[in-house]
């Protein structure tokens, strides 16, 4: 993934400030988008990508806190860097709390902004990757039958053949034969990750 | 609306009242009110008792001997009656007057008419233990019932009064030097913020502009390079305003030519207007006699104009937080000469001023946008008037606000 494919959002109401950081992101290859207000961040079209927010804590109208609430409550939560010219420990403590990546106190040495939101950038490549691949699980699970999946979650639990056969009234062959499907939709070589995929999804053993 | 006059004004006259007495309780009763309380007395009935008399108070007659006196003067002057009944007056009197009291006293008795002793010097009585205390003294002579002549001498102590001005005047100095420091440090944690934010965009467009450089992006180090600039100006211009604030220094005056200083805020301000995409124009008037003034701080004022008027545009809608929006988005500076003064006018097509701003926009530390000082106009006002000049904002403008500054020709 180039640096291209990532964006940083910036959020501060000073336009010298906001233009400077524009152009400090820029300038190590970063895309950037700049927003006067947390508002109108929120009201933006996100592109579907890695990013991160850096936003000032302390802004008119909805301050940054609120900002990170707000984003973390919100359907798609990306890492926040919050930066303040008076970081206190209970404000940094309630902002870690809520998610941020990074409480950075001005005046910010360079390095460290550029280091966090690489940080953050990872931390939101590697979230993107997880949900990926998870979306793509649940795509191969809603795929199998009703009664592939009844047939799967018994053997996620150790259940043999014969077992399963009985407790579900079918004869052993057929349970095979879902079994063989099952392996198959589901992209999994051995007994051993198909465990692991019914943990990803949670797959609930019945009663 | 009817229902709540009857409200108000009681609550006004409460307010009135409150005072009034406070004032009275406040005050000493000065000689002259109860010398005239003492007339009506003795217009009526003749005589009073003079132990009645909150203030202090004796008789003497007309050899200067002291005929009577109440418990107050017994208090004041710490003699008991018996101690100075029968005793010359200038007893009271500090030693070097006496000599001239007694002849004062003679004169007065010659030709008695009721009077007050404070005039411009404080009168000083000698107390027993020798203490000299400031009073006022009033005179009033009377015509006994067998034809001798008397004169009734009310005494104020004024060293209560003395004493509660003294503590009013300090505590109006400890509230002054309050309000100083406490001002003081407001405006030192607002400089710190201001000067602060072009600090960090001076450090980010320059290591931005190292980077470009090293990309070998000559174009982009260049913009970096004047953004650095741009923003050091506007730290500066803060510094040089918290200077003006501060020092009140005399203005170091020179003859400008207004239309020349003009063109030069306006194209000061041109990045900003074309950013926000402000139309920025002037209307100069080409024969405008040059004024005598300092030429930074008439900058200053200029530019603190055309950025306010600029910055309006983008101000909500009054009584909504809709944005503004005009067909127009300009701002018009224009000079003309109108009598003995030059007036420069900067016009905006804003929202205007809502009602009551106008009086509180040259107050200091009153501003209407999120992260202003609020000493802008405070400060221009302050530098106009120091070249002799008015800085006001027009009332009736059919669009957007009408700020005028006049300074008189030379």
């Amino acid at each position: 993934m180039s640096e291209v494919d990532r964006v940083v959002f910036v959020v501060d109401d000073d336009e010298a400030v906001r233009r400077s950081l524009d152009n400090l992101l820029r300038s190590v290859g970063l895309r950037v988008q700049t927003f006067g207000s947390g508002q109108a961040f929120l009201d933006s079209m996100l592109p579907d990508t890695a990013c991160c927010l850096v936003s000032d804590v302390r802004l008119p109208g909805m301050s940054g806190l609120e900002l990170q609430r707000r984003v973390a409550e919100a359907g798609r939560p990306m890492p926040v860097i919050l930066v303040t010219g008076y970081g206190d420990v209970p404000m940094c403590a309630q902002a870690m709390k809520a998610g941020a990546v990074e409480f950075l106190t001005k005046p910010v040495r360079e390095q460290d902004l550029l280091d966090a939101i690489q940080r953050a950038l990872e931390r939101d490549r590697q979230s993107r990757d997880r949900e990926a691949a998870l979306e793509a699980l649940r795509r191969r699970f809603d795929s199998l039958t009703r009664r592939e999946r009844e047939v799967m979650e018994r053997v996620v639990t150790g259940m043999l053949n014969k077992q399963i056969a009985g407790q579900l009234g079918a004869c052993e062959t057929t349970v095979k034969v879902h079994r063989h499907h099952i392996m198959q939709k589901m992209g999994c070589a051995t007994l051993a990750e198909l465990v692991r995929v019914a943990d990803m999804l949670s797959v609930v053993p019945p009663l | 609306m009817k229902r709540a006059r009857p409200l108000q004004s009681s609550r006004a006259r409460v307010q009135f009242s409150a005072p009034r007495a406070s004032r009275r309780r406040f005050r000493t009763a000065g000689a002259r009110e109860v010398g005239q309380r003492l007339e009506a007395a003795l217009g009526a009935a003749g005589r009073i008792p003079i132990n009645a008399v909150a203030s202090a108070m004796l008789v003497i007659d007309a050899d200067g001997a002291v005929r009577s006196m109440n418990q107050a003067a017994e208090r004041l002057l710490g003699y008991e009656r018996d101690q100075l009944l029968g005793r010359e007056l200038e007893l009271l009197v500090p030693d070097g007057s006496r000599n001239l009291h007694a002849a004062l006293r003679n004169r007065f008795i010659a030709e008695p008419r009721a009077r007050c002793m404070a005039g411009e010097r404080p009168v000083v009585v000698r107390c027993r233990d020798g203490r000299e205390v400031a009073v006022e003294i009033g005179l009033f002579p009377e015509v006994g019932p067998a034809g001798q002549a008397s004169v009734a001498v009310c005494i104020g102590d004024l060293t209560g009064r003395r004493r509660a001005e003294r503590a009013l005047r300090d505590a109006q100095a400890d509230i002054a030097r309050v309000a100083r420091v406490a001002t003081l440090g407001t405006v030192v944690a607002t400089i710190v913020h201001e000067i602060n934010q072009p600090l960090a965009a001076i450090a980010n467009n320059a290591r931005a502009c190292g980077r470009w450089l090293a990309r070998g992006e000559i174009q982009a180090a260049l913009q970096s390079a004047e953004a650095v600039v741009a923003d050091a100006h506007r730290a500066g211009a803060i510094v040089a305003g918290v200077r003006a604030l501060a020092s009140k220094a005399p203005p170091h005056a020179e003859p400008v030519d207004l239309n020349d200083a003009i063109r030069e805020a306006t194209v000061f301000a041109h990045g900003l207007s074309d950013r926000r995409g402000v139309a920025l124009d002037t209307c100069l008037s080409a024969e405008l006699p040059p004024v005598r003034v300092d030429r930074i701080q008439l900058q200053q004022v200029l530019l603190n104009l055309v950025i306010n008027a600029i910055e309006a545009m983008d101000e909500p809608a009054a009584g909504g937080p809709d944005r503004w929006r005009c067909a127009r988005r300009a701002v018009v500076v224009s000079s003309e000469r109108a009598g003995s003064d030059v007036v420069v006018s900067v016009r905006d097509t804003g929202p205007g001023l809502a009602t009551g701003e106008a009086d509180r926009i040259f107050e200091a530390f009153y501003t209407t946008k999120p992260r202003g000082m609020g000493v802008g106009l405070a400060v221009s006002r302050s530098i106009v008037e120091a070249h002799g000049g008015r800085l006001w904002v027009e009332a009736d403008v059919a669009e957007g606000a009408l700020f005028r500054f006049a300074l008189p020709v030379e």
